[in-house]
């Protein structure tokens, strides 16, 4: 029986515009919520960077079940880039569209802007 | 009296579509709507009383003005703690100990909010979590409130220090 693996979509705004297509800014993200969340736990949630919405917000998909340590993780961090900064959970999804329907209410001039990584 | 769903107290003054887009109802300002203070008395507004001193926590749990009090440290009283349940006054556990912090200091300051939170439920007092977040990079949305209530009381138990609160005439 083929399995089918199930996301959840964690839409999250940062303090600071972070351009997430920038591979060096992405990767400095991941290492922080490896940090926070450890080895094994990074591998058990597989957080990824998935679209960026506008400049300071973006969703990142982990695996159904280990959403919250990934929002939990993103608590913690506080700094990015050498500088003071905050990533605040915006909403939990199954789906990137009930996300970005969410955005289009919410951010409503920027969501325009939306570019599929 | 005052029911507000999430709600938190900050020590400045966050936009309002901020707010709304990290799902609080309800922030309280520092300096605006309450007052921090180490002891009861003199202040127009509505005050906070955060002290380690049995005496003033008593004191400041039977002044009108105060609606809720803080352990300094987080290390909770027995005896404060249940006046705090006879007069329906809650008592904040600030997590701002938790957020910034590395990893070891964090361990640390979540065993003593463990130790506060376990004490205030246990006697039936009303606990609430609240960030005092100076900056708005320190804020946290109510999900990420939610995670850490989790945290502090174990997962599904978080809603007994996160979530409604009710204020009394003071406000």
């Amino acid at each position: 029986m083929i399995q089918r693996y199930k996301n959840r979509y964690v839409l999250v705004e940062s303090s600071m515009p972070i351009n997430t297509a920038d591979r060096a800014a992405e990767s400095e993200i991941m290492r922080s919520i490896e940090s926070e969340m450890g080895r094994i736990g990074h591998l058990q949630a597989n957080p990824r960077i998935v679209h960026q919405v506008n400049d300071s917000v973006f969703i990142v998909r982990t695996n159904r079940g280990y959403e919250r340590h990934a929002v939990l993780a993103l608590a913690f961090i506080k700094s990015f880039g050498g500088r003071g900064a905050g990533f605040y959970t915006i909403r939990i999804s199954g789906t990137i569209r009930s996300l970005m329907d969410f955005c289009r209410k919410t951010y409503a001039k920027t969501a325009e802007n939306v570019r599929k990584r | 009296m005052i029911k507000v769903k999430y709600f938190d107290i900050a020590r400045f003054e966050p936009d309002m579509q901020f707010l709304s887009r990290l799902g609080y109802g309800k922030v309280y300002c520092v300096g605006r709507d309450v007052e921090l203070a180490v002891r009861p008395g003199g202040a127009r507004i509505p005050q906070i009383v955060a002290s380690a001193d049995q005496g003033v926590l008593f004191a400041a749990l039977k002044d009108s003005n105060v609606i809720g009090i803080i352990f300094e440290g987080n290390e909770p009283i027995k005896k404060v703690v249940e006046k705090a349940k006879e007069l329906g006054k809650p008592v904040f556990l600030p997590i701002n100990v938790l957020i910034g912090q590395g990893q070891g200091a964090r361990g640390h300051a979540l065993g003593r909010l463990r130790k506060a939170a376990y004490a205030c439920i246990k006697s039936g007092a009303q606990a609430r979590i609240i960030s005092l977040a100076e900056t708005r990079e320190q804020m946290i949305s109510a999900g990420q409130m939610t995670g850490i209530a989790d945290l502090i009381l174990g997962q599904g138990e978080g809603h007994r220090i996160f979530g409604s609160l009710q204020l009394g005439a003071a406000t």
